[in-house]
């Protein structure tokens, strides 16, 4: 076949050119270390990486929430952990000012200390996060969460918890009411109450559950009758006369009525009441330490009274301290969770990293090993280039 | 036999020699000249004559110079010239066109996703300004970055435009030239002697209109030839050239296309039958890649930002309203078609309104709106990316997530629209809202489980899904047994409906879907307030944020949309890298074959030089020997 001689130029002219970028191509891509520089590089790559790159922003930004949820559940645990110790001491100045050797001036030094705490937990429960927000602030609300109000304290922060992702439980704010004024009333299943009216010496133990089954959930009342014969006592349950009716009363003795039994101690006046109600979850640390404080505050409270509001009020500081210690062993748990949430996300971004490496990156080995096979097939282009374009039949006619 | 005869026979094989000599003189001289072909001088031996000794041979004349010539390669290496210059030019536009979408930092997806990501952070802490300001920030660089690479596609599509023009006026300009060239070519033709240099010179020129556009040809016996294009609409007859014009799509102000003018009379060339050539791969580019490009970036940019704008809606910002739109986008266009009917002024009689029903669902693509003649009232709607055909659409209808609704007065039998839902947005989309408060980051209704419920219930979130139907008000749900059914109560015990709780499924009322955890139990309650303090709530802060996640582009995450249409582009430049390179090798090896056949090789002429120096020589020689014959005889009478 004949071959044209202009067209054997620019035929050699353009594999030369091709050569020459084909090999300026292998160098950028060895030069910026990838593979992908532009889409049509590798469409479905390029696709790979950029959702890999979109995932590793995600988990970025879900990143920096698991960081503030942790922040504020920390603030939340420990405050929580303040104000449980702050009960211990209050239970403690409970059982002191108990002590029935003490005269009210003496009970009153307690009660100054048990005034001091109460304001210390208001403190507490009114904690700002550091943030225009509150600790306990719920799911929303500017004000403080709590408030004391002449009907006891209100809490203004509304319900729940404010999250940070709808997908994975990741609070900002501990659900203040059910923190604070949540706690169960009584002993957890009923509540044992001396009528205020009462004018005898006696008082009522919280109680206990001997017989889970048996319990009705009706509210009693203990009727007591003193009679110079002897000092008898009457079981009302809804208002209606039960088995218990005129019994003698042995003071300290067990009474016991469907799956409940407590102790009466002291000497009751006539007439004197004791009220067992179903509990419910409405007990709040400061109602209960106003209780005590009312009680223990009134130098003419009788030894019968101040004994019942000392008991009453270890009662209800245990019921908090028991409400606390769930609200910080779950804030616990959270942290816990949020912890595996950081080790998850630290290991989906060191995967899309190496998805995103894997697709775009230059594997260097490969990429040197092309580069020198480009080189070397452009030297033998320009070689026989040159060799073959200085051959002519017109260089051997002389 | 005189001696003079031989001289003469010597002179003429002098003369012969010459000529040939001269002829690869003149091959040598056009080696590297396009388009030559290579000549040869074609010589024969003269008539002999009659002697007594019988025929006597007289030597040798060049009757002609022709020109070597092949028919069928020269075609071929047109039309193979015609594909590789489409290809050529469509590697270099899509090769343009996916650089302008960045991947990476650089690209709309994580444009978007930075707009999600600052709605989380906002959730963090929904009254700090700083946060919010962030978040305008974020969403400004979208909106930025959408009209850049909108503007950007649109100048791609202004670039085509003028090259479109350019392309037309040098086909024009060729074509008048071979219409001229073919009136020589005609009389030299009838003149007996084959004009070489002028059937070359028109062979380039048909090559350089081959390169604007495919095209046939067709010669006759009078050496003109006729020049067919876009499936047989005539370019050039004889010594007459019919001009090409570009003008506007009848449907689509925003495309040119082509026509020509054929005796006055305005002919519109289809399309899609202009394949070839650089006039064939940019209207090629123009009707699908950058359409699609358009179409895509739209289709993205739009879900994104009417979705949104719509969350935003759903909201409360910082002062307790409900949020204002974020974005300012363009509406939906009904644009009507050349040939509808107009009234005095030249508007457009009927028309048609078109609305965003669900951003969710819109497509990639323009649409013909055709008003059915067999069905009065009824449309033919055709989605013009994949050509898919929808009869019996009415006005009311809602097809790809828009609304298609008869205007003033609706079109009659015939008339056509163009419906163009997202392709005009990107470029234009602005950022509407510039106070950080005006965010609207609260949700307006909380929900929590009430504290004395036996069950294990919980909420997970509030989402606002739809406009609500009536005001909110406080409102609980009320399990009305173990099996999860409930009342909705208001705030005095009044019944609002009443539904059934699904295990994984959000809990829905009134626009409202509240995402729980746990188990219900009979008597339980799930209570629903207005939110108070708006500065404080983060819900539709987190819903923003969980956008990210949803499936707002037609079935696909936002980010997820934005790498389907760089992986689309990336496909679109690749497969024309690899035509161009397939048809620019098809078109060497026919250039390759045709100027093998056709074009000089030096070496031959070189030894045909030699070759014909020695002839030179030889009848040199005979003439001298002739001289001294005659001499001899002339010495005789001396």
């Amino acid at each position: 076949m004949r071959i044209s001689t202009a067209f054997r130029f620019d035929e050699s002219v353009d594999s030369l050119q091709r050569r020459q970028r084909e090999m300026s191509d292998v160098q950028t891509a060895m030069t910026n270390g990838k593979r992908i520089n532009t889409p049509s590089d590798d469409p479905t790559g390029a696709a790979r990486a950029e959702r890999a790159f979109i995932t590793q922003k995600r988990i970025e930004s879900e990143q920096r929430l698991v960081n503030a949820s942790r922040n504020a559940l920390s603030l939340g645990e420990s405050t929580l952990g303040s104000a449980m110790g702050l009960l211990q001491d209050a239970r403690e100045t409970m059982v002191l000012s108990g002590n029935a050797s003490f005269t009210a001036s003496e009970r009153s030094a307690q009660v100054l200390h048990l005034k001091s705490l109460r304001s210390q937990l208001m403190s507490l429960a009114n904690m700002d996060d550091g943030a225009g927000g509150f600790v306990f602030g719920g799911q929303s609300g500017h004000a403080q969460p709590f408030v004391d109000t002449p009907g006891g304290v209100v809490s203004n922060a509304s319900p729940g918890q404010q999250q940070l992702s709808q997908r994975e439980a990741m609070p900002t704010t501990l659900d203040g009411g059910a923190v604070w004024l949540s706690a169960a009333t009584g002993n957890g299943v009923f509540v044992n109450e001396a009528n205020a009216a009462n004018t005898g010496q006696a008082w009522i133990t919280p109680g206990t559950v001997t017989d889970p089954g048996a319990l009705t959930g009706s509210s009693y009342s203990l009727v007591f009758t003193v009679l110079p014969g002897g000092t008898t006592f009457s079981m009302l349950e809804n208002g209606a006369p039960t088995a218990l009716s005129n019994q003698p009363y042995l003071p300290s003795s067990a009474i016991s009525i469907d799956g409940m039994s407590f102790n009466i101690a002291g000497q009751p006046a006539d007439g004197d009441r004791f009220e067992i109600t179903p509990s419910s979850n409405s007990l709040d640390p400061f109602a209960a330490l106003d209780r005590a404080i009312a009680v223990l505050n009134d130098p003419l409270a009788n030894g019968g009274q101040v004994a019942q509001a000392v008991n009453n009020g270890l009662r209800d500081l245990d019921s908090v301290l028991r409400q606390f210690q769930s609200a910080r062993s779950s804030t616990g748990a959270n942290l816990n969770r949020l912890d595996s949430v950081d080790n998850r996300n630290q290991d989906r971004s060191l995967w899309a990293e190496k998805v995103k490496s894997e697709t775009e990156d230059v594997d260097m080995v490969k990429a040197i090993s092309a580069f020198q096979n480009k080189q070397t097939s452009y030297q033998a282009a320009l070689q026989s280039y040159a060799m073959v374009q200085r051959m002519s039949l017109f260089d051997y006619i002389k | 036999m005189s001696v003079t005869a031989l001289m003469g026979v010597s002179t003429q094989a002098l003369f012969a020699a010459y000529r040939q000599v001269h002829t690869i003189g003149n091959n040598i001289a056009n080696a590297n000249t396009e388009g030559y072909s290579r000549q040869t001088a074609v010589q024969q031996t003269s008539f002999s004559r009659f002697t007594e000794a019988g025929y006597v041979g007289t030597g040798v004349s060049v009757t002609s110079v022709k020109r070597a010539s092949n028919l069928f390669l020269t075609d071929q290496a047109a039309a193979l010239k015609s594909t590789a210059a489409a290809d050529q030019v469509g590697r270099n536009l899509t090769g343009q066109l996916e650089q302008i979408f960045g991947f990476g930092e650089a690209g709309l997806g994580n444009a978007a996703t930075q707009v999600f990501g600052a709605f989380a952070d906002l959730a963090i802490n929904p009254s700090d300004l700083a946060a919010r300001q962030a978040v305008l920030g974020r969403l400004d660089e979208f909106a930025a970055l959408s009209r850049a690479n909108g503007a950007q596609v649109q100048a791609l599509q202004d670039n085509v435009r003028s090259d479109i023009n350019g392309s037309v006026a040098e086909v024009n300009s060729l074509a008048k030239q071979v219409a001229k060239l073919n009136g020589q070519i005609r009389s030299a033709t009838q003149q007996g002697a084959s004009p070489n240099d002028l059937l070359d010179r028109r062979d380039v020129l048909v090559g350089q209109i081959a390169e604007q556009m495919d095209l046939q040809t067709f010669t006759y016996a009078d050496g003109s030839m006729a020049v067919f294009v876009a499936a047989g609409q005539p370019l050039v007859l004889g010594t007459e050239a019919n001009t090409m014009v570009a003008g506007r799509d009848p449907l689509d102000a925003s495309r040119l296309t082509v026509g020509m003018k054929v005796r006055g009379d305005f002919t519109l060339l289809a399309d899609n039958n202009i394949t070839g050539g650089k006039l064939g791969g940019l209207l090629n580019f123009q009707n699908d890649d950058l359409l699609a490009a358009r179409n895509r970036l739209g289709q993205m940019v739009t879900s994104v930002a009417m979705q949104l704008n719509e969350q935003q809606g759903f909201g409360l910002d910082l002062n307790g309203r409900p949020g204002a739109k974020l974005f300012d986008l363009p509406a939906p266009q009904a644009l009507a078609a050349v040939g509808n009917a107009v009234d005095g002024l030249g508007n457009p009689i009927s028309s048609i309104t078109l609305s965003v029903e669900d951003p969710s669902a819109l497509q990639a693509s323009d649409y013909e709106l055709k008003a059915d003649p067999g069905n009065i009232g009824q449309y033919i709607l055709t989605r013009l990316a994949d050509g898919l055909v929808r009869t019996g659409v009415v006005s009311g209808d809602v097809v790809d997530g828009l609304k298609i609704t008869d205007g003033l007065v609706s079109p009659s039998a015939g008339e056509r629209f163009l419906l163009r839902g997202v392709a005009h947005v990107a470029q234009s989309l602005q950022l509407a809202l510039r106070d950080p408060k005006g965010i609207a980051a609260a949700g307006p209704m909380m929900a929590s489980a009430n504290r004395n419920n036996t069950g294990t219930l919980a909420v997970a979130g509030v989402n606002v899904v739809a406009t609500p139907g009536t005001p909110y008000v406080a409102a609980r749900f009320r399990f009305t047994d173990d099996l999860g059914n409930y009342d909705v109560l208001d705030g005095g015990g009044i019944s609002l409906g009443s539904g059934s709780w699904v295990p994984g499924q959000p809990l829905a009322w009134n626009g409202l879907s509240v995402a729980t955890t746990g188990v219900p139990r009979l008597g339980d309650e799930l209570n629903l307030t207005p939110t108070g303090a708006a500065g404080s709530n983060n819900a539709n802060a987190l819903t923003f944020a969980g956008l990210g996640d949803r499936l707002l582009v037609n079935g696909e995450r936002a980010a997820d949309g934005y790498a389907s249409l760089l992986s689309d582009m990336g496909v679109r430049a690749q497969s024309f890298q690899i035509a161009a390179d397939n048809s620019g090798a098809a078109a060497t090896r026919a250039q390759a074959a045709l100027t093998g056949e056709v074009g000089v090789n030096l070496d031959e002429e070189a030894a045909r030089l030699i070759q014909f120096q020695q002839s030179y020589q030889a009848a040199a020689k005979v003439l001298q020997t002739a001289q001294t014959m005659l001499d001899t005889v002339l010495g005789l009478t001396r």
